[in-house]
């Protein structure tokens, strides 16, 4: 069995940098957030879109795979560009 | 909401020409709501309907619709490339007579573009085009989305009042259809995210049950090397899922129940 404890447990202070730079990421990125739960859904995100929104606004901790998964969601739609996961879809 | 405008210039001996009108216009909404494939193609239409039932003869107008989604532009359509060009001029600029309906959400004149000292800049711009007056009527829609309607007269003093009563009664019942086209986009896109995702979530799922088998590890362990796989590797999550399957299994094609 893997020590899985050890696994993607980062210090504190890099946890709020992480969510500080999750939550400007997805400011500036241009994504609404049905988008980006759908995207972080779709790679295996098992937290619903209240406690994602809580994490964003600093109100929450969560699991440190699940901060993972939300900074790999937001990597990848900004790579895709805006418009990948539409604000809208016009 | 003023309940009673005219759509023509008010006619001694014509009386219900205006209602008649006005309900093949609702009627035209409605299809146009229902044909249209994206929010565009419905703005684009509806633009051109607007431009022709506020012209009359000898002032042949142009018109430009705009809607806006927490400040940021997210669809423009307009009834010819005059309108659009000026619509875009405005835009470039910065300021304008329709910018500023947006953001004060109402209705602003120009009835005479020489005379008015307002936006100096635009004004002398759009004047090389040919223009003589603009109306810009602010649509009212469900927030987060505004939108504004742009009504260009090559003559000074190109709307009269009742031109006016009768772009304002339009807007209003336009806004509906625009609320429901874009409600309708939205559903859409969301249907279509969620589809995405769950055909996603099913290719990640089996390829942490094969990391899981391999590595001997719990469902997190392996969910957190999949993630540092693809941050080293810099590639999607998903691609580098599909590759640990297509490894073992040669599957490049993954058939999910969600399949309408």
């Amino acid at each position: 069995m893997m020590d899985d404890g050890g696994l993607g447990t980062p210090q504190p202070a890099f946890e709020a940098a992480q969510r500080k730079f999750a939550a400007v990421q997805f400011q500036s990125g241009n994504i609404s957030l049905p988008a980006l739960w759908t995207y972080y859904y779709g790679i295996g995100g098992n937290v619903d879109q209240l406690g994602v929104d809580a994490y964003l606004h600093e109100l929450v901790e969560l699991a440190p795979l699940q901060m993972d998964l939300i900074q790999t969601a937001i990597k990848e739609i900004t790579a895709d560009g805006p418009g990948s996961a539409h604000v809208s879809g016009l | 909401m003023s309940q009673d405008f005219d759509i023509r210039e008010p006619q001694s001996g014509k009386v219900g020409r205006a209602g008649a009108g006005l309900h093949e216009f609702v009627l035209h909404l409605q299809d146009l709501v229902l044909a249209s494939s994206d929010v565009r193609e419905f703005l684009a239409a509806t633009a051109a309907i607007f431009a022709t039932q506020l012209s009359q003869p000898g002032n042949h107008l142009s018109c430009g619709i705009t809607v806006v989604r927490q400040k940021r532009p997210v669809a423009v359509a307009s009834s010819d490339t005059l309108a659009r060009n000026l619509d875009e001029l405005q835009n470039s600029i910065g300021h304008g007579p329709c910018l500023t309906a947006l953001r004060t959400k109402s209705m602003v004149h120009v009835p005479d573009l020489d005379a008015d000292v307002r936006w100096p800049k635009y004004n002398q711009e759009a004047r090389k085009t040919g223009i003589g007056s603009i109306l810009a009527v602010p649509m009212h829609l469900q927030a987060p989305s505004q939108a504004v309607v742009n009504l260009y007269s090559p003559n000074t003093d190109g709307f009269p009042h009742h031109g006016m009563d009768a772009a304002v009664g339009l807007t209003g019942i336009a806004a509906k259809a625009l609320d429901l086209a874009l409600n309708i986009a939205q559903l859409r896109d969301a249907r279509d995210d969620l589809a995405a995702a769950l055909k996603s979530r099913t290719v990640i799922d089996t390829a942490i049950g094969v990391i899981m088998a391999q590595s001997r590890c719990s469902r997190d362990a392996a969910f957190q090397i999949l993630v540092n796989a693809s941050s080293h590797r810099n590639m999607k999550l998903k691609e580098v899922a599909a590759g640990i399957i297509s490894g073992i299994a040669g599957e490049r094609v993954f058939p999910t129940t969600y399949d309408e």
